[in-house]
């Protein structure tokens, strides 16, 4: 493997790819399928064979191929590849279109996570920025603009970062980022993790996400699933890679935490509070999906925030299970989209009959969510709690905790209202979602099982990372993973599981449940042709009430207000192109006025 | 070996040849001027070739310079001359769908402007390149009335008055030049230069600088830009925006570093840019007609190019002309886009053109030259963008770098607005015609040519650290 392999197959393939399945017609995601595969059969092949380079192309550039990057890339690939199954079958406008975008964000995500040098890293990221944005154009302009106006703040953040960077050093690589004085480290990690938390959707540069998420659903899980992963990976770099342990506790420390990393650990508290809490009210199935996931990433903000072997470790699990859950999630209200065209939960109900295996998947990815013990979305987000707990924080651990409660309320309402309860009569005719669908999702399941049963294989990538970035390690077995107060043992749990479980279905089949017609008690004894029976209109409907004082105010709106007061300013400075002349020429000679006195004093 | 003469000589010949033609067919003269503009285009690249081994002088009529008049092409002029005449070259195509009376003249006009902006760029004399500034402004002024409605009057009038008092200044500024030192060559000037009152010299320079900022749209000469380009047919909106401008912009390089090394000056003119940033995309971002907005955006894609002369660095430089290439194909896109759309559904208004991109050969050009000029990667406007921004953050102009990213901002937000509007859904989808598609596509290949494989451009731009040395 050289630097052109590396090259080659990463980021020049999918994008030859792109351009081949552009023209593919239908079969373009068939095309592109083939086009993320290979990628992914060389990411099990050289896994272990890590290398860096440096090249000079006028700047020095490198790419770099070590664990970190397997594990997002691992994470990025199967996504995409899940993602493009689920689109074979989805009959999208204009698939060629879709799938070549889809491959450029690959070939972009691909390029952000192999530089290890900033103009590779700006030019990548744009890249994906701007196709993720082509992608959310083909179903809504406004969500497009709003989405594109977040994504090039984050550029530009990210950009301002670089600068200061590049005046210190003069160079790009992240290798030669150092002896910056402190008040410069302070504006570049601020520049940079402001940066990248916008591709995250954290508090408060959130408000693109529910937008963007509302696309095609294939789109969606890979932008939810896939590139939000890419601020997670860009902050890890920043705080870990670039500045690195010794530098954030520069700041001063707080209980052992990096003074700077506080903040931002709090953010992602509050992140994962905000985004949970609005969720909740959410009756659109894909903003509900949209808010999840952003209070699902605040989580994942707390542990690099936090910054100790733990919450780190943690935060890179938890980011992988969110990788994957969230997928299947979006994916899942894709078939269910897909098959009865609608878009409101209120309106769907009882699908779980006519679409079992999607249900089940679904079902299972909501477990991973919710963070149930036998998925591996608990060990990750014990893993986080554990760390703030551990450390005796006494803001970030119950705001995690009650966020986390709420994550079981609007799971509940997408198990609810989606799947159980009862069929709408519009609905009766639903079929299973098509098997190309159904094999996305079983996929993507697949590592929330594995790991959830030997949560040491994802921890020994995980305890790698950590290593390499000098962080520290997790102390973990196959089984088990374990903390100053405590850990988790997977075995017993999955002993538990059983028993327990074995314990419910006796008490299940011991009770015989008795099958009432539905229109027996309801109706009293009148028989319409036809009433909703489903009672998933104004849920939480008391929840929201005390919530209401609360939920008025809205970061959306301090956006639009800002906005247009900006706008006014515009129209303001408009006056002064007056359309005369006169005013004009005078303009000139004003000018060439205040040239001759600043000439005149310069020389 | 070709003489650079003949870039100019050439189109001005074909120019007057044009109403002989018209008098046997009207259809002859919109090919003629695809002839002509497609000839300098190749001469253009083969004397850009040979300004690649070392400067190329042109003697003309025997006078010796600095006596004579003398025509000079370094590898940058070379560079921006190939720019002009291959744009012009695209455009003339899509000038094929002008259907208005007198096409004639209007073509003369056309290959005037093409003559009087290579020669702007490839001229070593002053009073020479006030002469093509002048034929370049008064070529536009009759292409901006073109039309004979009401907008283009006023757009014209206005670049008229604005134009001339600009001209005005740059013919005193020769003059304050030419009553101290006795000549006129630009070379002679840069090394006398030292001769002159200092005083004397300050006002020439200024004369000069706002003179051409006239041209280059710098803040506040610039408000003649948008009803000029408004008013002005959709070809010409095109080529005002990549042709006069470029060369105004490369003339004002020139005074800036070649005549005068006003080192001390160099901030102000940052100010200047950044003031031209702002103020241009600012308003753009409340235009609700088409055209308007994109006139306004040129001013701050110019602002940007005015920014990077003031940083005065290599990679400042290297990022202004780089701009200059990614402007001039970008925004001539653009211009052919809204030339198509305002053509084809009848109005102007931003709001009113919903879906009017929907076709491909229009939308993904569209998309592609909108990437571009926001400075997205990997078409041809990151580069000038990246580099521009690069230089400011060397030289420490943190604050002024800020305010230029939030212009950005400003910018993206109004482009993703107009994106918006036009790919919504629609009924009827209407297929442009080869005259307007052609351009477009060849526009889009350069853009992500030059965008995919920079370094043939980033090579020339080497040369501009002899360029900012006082050099040609």
């Amino acid at each position: 493997m050289d630097i052109m392999n590396l090259f080659g197959i990463f980021i020049l393939l999918p994008l030859i790819g792109s351009l081949v399945a552009y023209w593919g017609k239908k079969y373009a995601p068939a095309i592109a399928l083939i086009f993320t595969a290979i990628p992914g059969i060389f990411l099990y092949l050289w896994y272990g064979d890590f290398t860096s380079y440096t090249i000079n192309i006028g700047v020095e550039i490198n790419l770099t191929f070590d664990l970190t990057t397997w594990f997002f890339m691992i994470m990025i690939n199967t996504i995409i590849f899940a993602s493009l199954l689920f689109s074979l079958s989805a009959d999208l406008k204009n698939a060629g279109g879709f799938s070549s975008l889809m491959l450029l964000g690959f070939a972009g995500a691909n390029g952000v996570l192999l530089s290890r040098d900033f103009l590779s890293l700006y030019i990548f990221w744009e890249m994906m920025s701007w196709s993720a944005y082509l992608l959310v154009l083909r179903s809504s302009g406004e969500n497009a603009r709003r989405y594109l106006l977040f994504a090039v703040l984050s550029a530009y953040l990210i950009i301002m970062g670089i600068g200061i960077i590049y005046y210190y050093t003069g160079s790009f690589l992240y290798s030669n980022v150092t002896g910056l004085p402190q008040a410069a480290w302070f504006w570049v990690l601020l520049f940079l993790i402001l940066g990248f938390a916008v591709k995250m959707a954290v508090v408060p540069l959130h408000v693109w996400a529910p937008y963007a998420y509302s696309s095609e659903q294939p789109f969606v899980a890979f932008l939810s699933g896939g590139l939000s992963k890419l601020g997670t990976f860009g902050i890890f770099m920043a705080m870990y890679s670039i500045a690195g342990l010794s530098i954030l506790s520069s700041f001063g420390t707080f209980r052992g935490i990096s003074l700077f990393g506080y903040p931002f650990a709090l953010l992602g508290a509050i992140t994962a509070f905000i985004g949970t809490i609005l969720a909740i009210f959410q009756d659109d199935l894909r903003k509900l999906l949209a808010y999840s996931s952003i209070g699902q990433l605040g989580y994942v903000m707390v542990g690099l925030g936090l910054g100790t072997p733990l919450a780190v470790g943690g935060a890179l699990f938890h980011a992988f299970n969110h990788a994957f859950f969230k997928s299947i999630l979006f994916l899942g209200a894709g078939a269910v989209i897909y098959r009865t065209g609608k878009y409101k939960i209120s309106e769907m109900g009882g699908l779980g009959y006519k679409m079992p295996f999607t249900f089940l998947f679904v079902l299972f990815a909501i477990f991973a969510l919710a963070g149930i013990p036998i998925t591996s979305g608990f060990i990750s987000k014990w893993m986080l709690y554990e760390a703030a707990i551990e450390k005796k924080f006494v803001i970030i651990a119950p705001l995690m905790l009650i966020a986390s409660v709420g994550a079981f309320l609007y799971s509940f309402r997408i198990l609810y209202g989606v799947f159980l309860g009862h069929l709408d009569k519009p609905n009766e005719n639903v079929k299973e979602a098509p098997a190309p669908m159904l094999a996305a999702m079983a996929l993507l399941m697949l590592p929330l099982l594995i790991f959830a049963i030997f949560p040491g294989w994802i921890l020994e990538w995980i305890n790698g990372i950590l290593v390499d970035m000098h962080i520290g390690t997790i102390e973990y077995t196959t089984y088990a993973y374990y903390s100053s107060i405590g850990g988790a043992d997977m075995l017993v749990f999955w002993i538990a599981f059983m028993l327990l479980f074995m314990v419910a279905m006796m008490i299940f089949m011991m009770k015989k449940a008795k099958t009432v017609d539905q229109y027996d008690n309801y109706l009293a004894g009148e028989a319409p042709s036809y009433v909703r029976l489903h009672a998933a209109h104004n849920f939480y409907k008391p929840l929201r009430d005390t919530w209401a004082p609360l939920i008025k105010y809205s970061v959306d709106r301090a956006y639009e207000k800002i906005s247009n007061f900006f706008i006014g300013g515009f129209e303001e400075i408009k006056k002064m192109y007056t359309g005369n002349p006169q005013d004009y020429a005078a303009y000139l000679g004003i000018a060439f006025l205040i040239f001759m006195i600043v000439g005149w004093w310069l020389l | 070996m070709i003489r650079p003469v003949l870039l100019i000589a050439l189109p001005l010949l074909f120019a007057f040849l044009s109403p002989i033609i018209g008098i046997w067919s009207k259809k002859g003269v919109k090919y003629l001027m695809i002839f002509a503009t497609a000839l300098n285009a190749i001469l253009a690249s083969l004397l850009f070739v040979e300004s690649l081994n070392g400067v190329v002088f042109d003697i003309i009529g025997g006078f010796e310079p600095p006596l004579g008049i003398v025509l000079m092409v370094g590898p940058l002029g070379g560079l921006i001359a190939l720019l002009i005449n291959s744009v012009a070259f695209i455009i003339s195509i899509y000038n094929l769908t002008v259907e208005k009376e007198p096409i004639v003249r209007y073509s003369m006009l056309y290959m005037l402007l093409v003559m009087g902006s290579t020669g702007m760029v490839i001229t070593g004399d002053l009073f020479n390149l006030f002469v093509f500034l002048e034929i370049t402004s008064i070529a536009s002024y009759g292409l901006a009335a073109y039309n004979k409605d009401k907008k283009g009057y006023l757009g014209a009038m206005k670049y008229v008055v604005i134009g001339s008092i600009g001209s005005t200044f740059v013919l005193v500024g020769i003059a304050l030049i030419y009553s101290q030192l006795r000549t006129l060559n630009m070379l002679d000037i840069a090394m006398r230069l030292g001769e002159m009152d200092p005083l004397v010299k300050l006002v020439a320079f200024i004369s000069l600088f706002l003179g051409f900022g006239v041209e280059a749209e710098m803040f506040p000469l610039n408000t003649w830009v948008p009803d000029a380009y408004d008013g002005a047919p959709h070809p010409i909106s095109a080529a005002f925006a990549s042709i006069p401008a470029k060369a105004g912009i490369f003339a004002l390089a020139r005074v800036i570093f070649t005549m005068f090394a006003f080192g001390n000056f160099l901030w102000f003119v940052v100010i200047m840019g950044i003031l031209t940033i702002f103020f241009g995309e600012i308003i753009a971002y409340v235009q609700k007609d088409l055209k308007k907005m994109l006139a306004y955006s040129s001013i701050g894609q110019m602002g940007m190019i005015i920014m990077a002369f003031g940083i005065g660095t290599t990679l400042a430089m290297e990022g202004a002309f780089f701009q200059m290439i990614a402007h001039a194909l970008g925004k001539a896109l653009l211009f052919i886009v809204a030339g198509y759309m305002i053509y084809t559904y009848k109005t102007d208004k931003i709001e009113d053109l919903k879906g009017a991109a929907r076709h491909p050969l229009v939308g993904i050009p569209l998309l592609i030259g909108t990437l571009s000029i926001m400075g997205m990667p990997p078409f041809a406007g990151f580069y000038g963008k990246f580099f521009i921004l690069m230089s400011g953050f060397a030289e420490g102009y943190y604050a002024i770098i800020a305010l230029f990213l939030a212009a950005s901002i400003v910018e993206v937000a109004y482009y993703a607005r107009f994106l918006k509007v036009v790919f919504e859904k629609r009924g009827n989808i209407i297929k442009p015609n080869a005259y307007t598609y052609l351009p477009l596509i060849l526009l889009a290949i350069l853009i992500v040519l030059v965008g995919i494989y920079p370094k043939p451009v980033l090579d020339v731009l080497a040369n501009v650290v002899s360029f900012l040395a006082g050099g040609v």
